[in-house]
């Protein structure tokens, strides 16, 4: 049996105001910019996907736990699906991982005029990581309940006698406070994002996530009214790296007058 | 910094449009519909390396599209929020005379979307699959794992739901406009 005349066309049984009203439909397009919007968050996700994947692996694999985030650091990393498929389970806490580490990221994508208001924010300039810190007895033992919840199979977990925390625990400790800070922004507790940031760039100088950690102290500096500061580092983030995803949303508030 | 490879730049230019529109008939609000868009892509990215080529992209992207909607829709907020209240979708059409401008035409198919919200998902997806995508009936079993039958079945009840809610969109219409007069 055939399928019946679509609606749309003109010797269907529908009526003219109903083939209107569906027709209307058609007409529904995506906004000018969306396209390039969405990309760029897909480019940060991927990204950070992949150095999380590449972290895991060279951790579990070589028990040395800073070559995979010292090598994606220093020349790009090319991870393709296969390859993160390759990766199994790690993928899996890679993703869980990267969705709280660009959570912080996250909030650059809401409009920057939204945010809250008032005084004065001094944060270091990016740094992108060569090699993770070690974490801040202070900073594991103070944050635990905005630490990422993630499922670690027991064979990737470092031995409780270590004294060493390993590169994907300094990553866990430098996302958790960095999604703290990002909470703190969004509910408009300034002073308390500020003091995030400052022990961010105090106990993670070459933190793997520099660059998330410089977009949230710029959005900080706005949400103070401090739009000037804002603006030269948003400049500043820009020269320093022009290909990051998030350059081209901080361009256009380097663009605004 | 890792990026995508190129070819999955090439099919998202190619399909963005595809995907986004098609979120929005599956009932995905217009705020949200970046946020869902990015997820269907990046569920794609990783998911590319099991594409068998069995069927043509935008299908496949399809399927990713309706499952991030139906998880969408089945949110608590979402579901109080998506337009289906009689009042909203008068006030969405207005005057359907008069459809000629651009507010117009917005007008319309925010009506048109509110008629949509109120069609079970099942029917929804047939509906919008079928009158604005324009796949085959077949092409639909395929791609939602039922048989033809089921399609025709849920085609023909989101048809006469359709007319229902558009026949009572013009009575109440033209009633205000009456009472306008």
């Amino acid at each position: 049996m055939a399928d019946p005349q679509r609606f749309l066309n003109q010797i269907s049984d529908a009526d003219e105001f109903e083939r209107k009203l569906l027709g209307s439909l058609q007409r529904v397009q995506p906004p000018a910019d969306a396209k390039s919007e969405a990309w760029a968050r897909i480019e940060a996700q991927v990204a950070a996907v992949a150095l999380v994947s590449a972290t895991l692996a060279s951790t579990a694999a070589a028990g040395s736990t800073a070559t995979a985030v010292a090598s994606s650091a220093g020349s790009p990393l090319t991870v393709t699906p296969l390859v993160l498929k390759a990766l199994g389970s790690k993928l899996t806490l890679g993703l869980a991982l990267a969705g709280s580490v660009l959570g912080a990221s996250a909030l650059l994508w809401t409009p920057f005029h939204s945010r809250p208001a008032p005084s004065v924010a001094s944060v270091a300039p990016p740094a992108r990581a060569t090699l993770p810190e070690p974490i801040p007895a202070a900073i594991a033992t103070e944050e635990p309940a905005t630490a990422p919840r993630i499922a670690v199979p027991a064979s990737e977990r470092p031995a409780k006698a270590s004294a060493e925390p390993n590169a994907s625990d300094r990553l866990n400790a430098e996302s958790a406070l960095l999604t703290q800070a990002r909470a703190q922004l969004r509910r408009g507790d300034t002073a308390e994002a500020e003091r995030s940031l400052a022990r961010l760039r105090a106990n993670f100088p070459k933190g793997v996530l520099g660059q998330e950690r410089e977009v949230l102290a710029i959005e900080l500096l706005l949400a103070q009214g401090n739009t000037e500061a804002a603006r030269r580092r948003a400049n500043a983030f820009i020269a320093a790296h022009p290909k990051s995803p998030h350059s081209p949303q901080l361009s256009r508030l380097a663009g605004d007058p | 910094m890792s990026e995508p490879p190129a070819d999955f730049r090439a099919l998202y230019d190619a399909h963005f449009d595809f995907v986004w529109r098609s979120l929005r008939r599956l009932g995905v609000r217009e705020p949200d519909v970046l946020d869902l868009a990015q997820k269907v892509f990046l569920t794609a990215y990783f998911k590319l390396p099991e594409f068998e080529g069995r069927s043509l992209v935008s299908t496949w992207l399809f399927g990713i599209a309706q499952r991030v909607a139906s998880d969408y829709r089945r949110s608590a907020p979402v579901r109080r929020e998506v337009a289906t209240d009689d009042a909203e979708l008068e006030a969405a059409a207005g005057d359907h005379q008069d459809f000629s401008s651009e507010s117009e035409a917005r007008r319309l198919a925010h009506a048109a979307e509110a008629i949509l919200n109120k069609l079970p998902e099942p029917q929804r997806t047939v509906f919008v699959l079928f009158e604005l995508e324009e796949m085959s009936g077949q092409d639909i079993a395929t791609l939602l794992n039922v048989s033809v039958g089921t399609v025709r079945s849920r085609l023909r009840l989101a048809r006469e739901a359709f007319r229902r809610e558009v026949k009572r969109l013009s009575a109440g219409t033209a009633g205000g406009r009456k009472e306008a007069v």
